[in-house]
């Protein structure tokens, strides 16, 4: 497998007027070529900074601490700003959450999408826009050749998030990162795009990193997943992993908090209390203080990762082998016997 | 677009015909009659009143006004015999339309320029002194620039010409300096608040993950997109042209509209007085017309239609 992106040990700070903010607080985790990896978070966990990361667009105030971001093979951190130029749009493009606000109001749709063809590409004025035209059919704009000169506010939001992704896809990157793209959307419209992508990615053989808090889209479009905390990755796994035998308290919360069909509850779970603050990271389990499973330990010391297979871990306490048996919620045990019928032999605890 | 500007110069007429009556009645209010000689004999003054039909009731004498302003005839000036005031409007207009519309000119795009530097290096020394510069400019009134450009570059380094409108161009930079200072302050400032919004748009974020470089996006994304909310203050920026050009023509002695208005309205001459107020507004209404029009060619989310909104 090709490695496309491998990002190790990655910590940001930024510095407010407040202090400075420990936003990212050592990040590992990697994709191939053609994988799509979801990273799911609440607001404020680190996922957006992570990928701004990725992307070269860190604000000003923000400072690499420690840690690589290499993408396909090549140490992004210390280009220089016309060398990101050239990578952005051309080797990682990204997605961005509001369509409604992220298409240059004043400018046709033909224009903006052959931009990146433009900028890095010999291609002539004439080719690009009919690169363009080709691009939009391609993403599922009816009649793209007719639309060229429209301008956004002729288009619907979901043909908007399509136009992005029409930009995003032009020059066929070799990671897209789609940050939240079905989140300002009709849940229909989320299913079109989610499919899409997923089509995209099968005639590119693009790398895909979604991020998202909603775990129903996760479902369908993710190979893996890595689940973020406070700065952190506390879990990841392959989305049957996350999804059936999750481990870590946090994950349980997310998957409780998800509304089901076989649900019995009157209300919707939600995790209680806020995430921390981020100014001054608590000394253990940064989870801890909204954790119903949490042991002595989870306030002194920060947990490492416990494998649990080859290809999931989580940071949970809960995994050490002198941990006391705990009993799950009654939605993760629904799920981890789902897992159990799945695996045949596999334990669950 | 050709039926929304038929809507347009419907109302542009309507708001002549307003302000031409409102102007009529007040400036009757105004104290004092033109012909104020004390040594003037009571019955020449009937003679001259009759002349000029100020011996009729004054509602007659504002229909009269009417009738003959829509058949292009704005009357005689009483201070300078027999001058139609169409003939004193038109000799004059030249120098003023010419240092409003290069003040207008130079103040705008100097404006939008300082303005977007100060947005691009926000919270530097760039910003502040672009800040500095705008504040002054705004605060300042124009007839301190004016008098300080006169004392310094004219006067004392001789560069160009102190007053009067004799050497061509060169006697038009030193008024269209004083005359820009107020705009350009304006724009700066309108331009630098919408760039920094617009700077931290998703918009110019996604411009930025196509691989624009900081310069491209603001060639291609930010500075458009700025502009919009400047034409906006283009209107009032006119106004205030039009009006500081008064006392700005006053300085350097500039044969121009404003000299003349301020004169007029001293020696009560009624009909310069209403062909000159009648021209201001006629000159605004086109303004904010044009104004109106750029808006649809800047931003196409607005779209001109003949429908009343």
């Amino acid at each position: 497998m090709e490695r496309i992106l491998e990002v190790k040990d990655l910590a940001i700070d930024f510095a407010t007027y407040a202090g400075t903010v420990h936003a990212i607080r050592h990040v590992d985790f990697h994709l191939d070529k053609g994988e799509t990896l979801a990273i799911v978070g609440e607001s404020g966990s680190g996922k957006s900074v992570t990928m701004r990361t990725v992307m070269g667009l860190l604000a000003n105030n923000a400072r690499v601490v420690s840690g690589s971001v290499k993408l396909a093979g090549e140490d992004i951190l210390h280009k220089s700003e016309k060398a990101l130029n050239q990578m952005r749009g051309n080797e990682v493009a990204m997605i961005f959450q509001d369509p409604m606000t992220s298409l240059d109001p004043t400018m046709p749709i033909g224009k903006q999408v052959a931009e990146p063809l433009l900028l890095h590409t010999k291609a002539t004025r004439a080719h690009a826009m009919k690169e363009a035209a080709r691009v939009l059919a391609l993403v599922g704009i009816p009649d793209a050749q007719a639309r060229l000169k429209d301008y956004p506010h002729q288009f619907s939001g979901g043909q908007r998030q399509r136009i992005v992704i029409a930009i995003a896809i032009i020059n066929h990157p070799k990671l897209l990162i789609a940050d939240e793209p079905t989140t300002a959307l009709d849940v229909t419209v989320q299913a079109q795009i989610v499919h899409l992508l997923k089509d995209i990615q099968a005639k590119l053989d693009t790398a895909i990193i979604f991020i998202t808090h909603d775990l129903g889209v996760v479902a369908g479009i993710a190979d893996r997943v890595a689940v973020m905390y406070a700065g952190k990755i506390i879990e990841y796994g392959t989305v049957d992993e996350i999804f059936y035998n999750p481990m870590h308290p946090y994950t349980w919360g997310l998957l409780e908090a998800m509304p089901t069909l076989s649900a019995t509850r009157k209300r919707l779970f939600a995790i209680p209390g806020t995430p921390p603050d981020l100014l001054t990271p608590p000394q253990g389990d940064a989870f801890a203080p909204r954790n119903p499973y949490a042991m002595k330990i989870d306030q002194e010391q920060e947990p490492p990762f416990f494998a649990v297979s080859k290809t999931h871990a989580a940071a949970t306490w809960l995994l050490h082998p002198d941990a006391p048996a705990v009993d799950p919620p009654a939605e993760i045990k629904r799920r981890k016997q789902i897992w159990a019928q799945k695996e045949g032999n596999h334990d669950y605890r | 677009m050709i039926k929304y500007i038929l809507r347009r110069v419907g109302f542009l007429i309507l708001t002549l015909f307003l302000v031409a009556s409102i102007t009529f009645f007040l400036m009757k209010l105004l104290p004092g009659t033109p012909f104020n000689n004390p040594k003037l004999p009571a019955d020449q003054l009937a003679q001259l009143k009759a002349q000029y039909g100020l011996d009729k009731p004054v509602w007659q004498q504002y229909l009269n006004y009417l009738w003959g302003a829509v058949h292009g005839d704005f009357g005689t000036s009483y201070q300078f015999t027999g001058q139609k005031v169409s003939y004193l409007i038109s000799s004059r207009l030249g120098p003023s339309l010419q240092l409003g519309a290069q003040a207008m000119v130079v103040g705008t795009l100097l404006g939008i320029l300082l303005g977007a530097l100060a947005a691009i290096r926000k919270n530097t020394w760039v910003d502040a002194v672009a800040t500095i510069f705008a504040i002054l400019g705004r605060s300042i009134p124009n007839f301190v620039f004016a008098a300080l450009l006169q004392y310094f570059v004219a006067f004392k380094w001789g560069v160009l010409p102190v007053a009067l409108w004799e050497d061509g161009f060169s006697s038009s930079v030193l008024p269209t300096i004083a005359l820009a200072m107020a705009p350009l302050a304006n724009t700066a400032r309108f331009m630098r608040t919408e760039m920094v919004d617009v700077l931290s748009s998703d918009y110019i974020e996604l411009a930025r993950s196509k691989g624009d470089s900081q310069w491209q996006v603001v060639a291609r994304h930010a500075l458009r997109n700025s502009m919009i909310p400047v034409v906006t203050i283009i209107g009032p920026m006119a106004v205030d042209l039009m009006i500081g050009s008064m006392v700005v023509e006053n300085i350097f002695a500039i044969p121009g509209i404003g000299e003349q208005f301020v004169k007029s309205i001293t020696t009560n001459d009624y009909p310069v007085i209403m062909g000159l107020t009648i021209m201001y507004c006629f000159m605004l209404t086109v303004v904010i017309l044009i104004v109106d029009i750029l808006y649809g060619f800047i931003d196409p989310r607005i779209r001109l239609s003949g429908e009343a909104n």
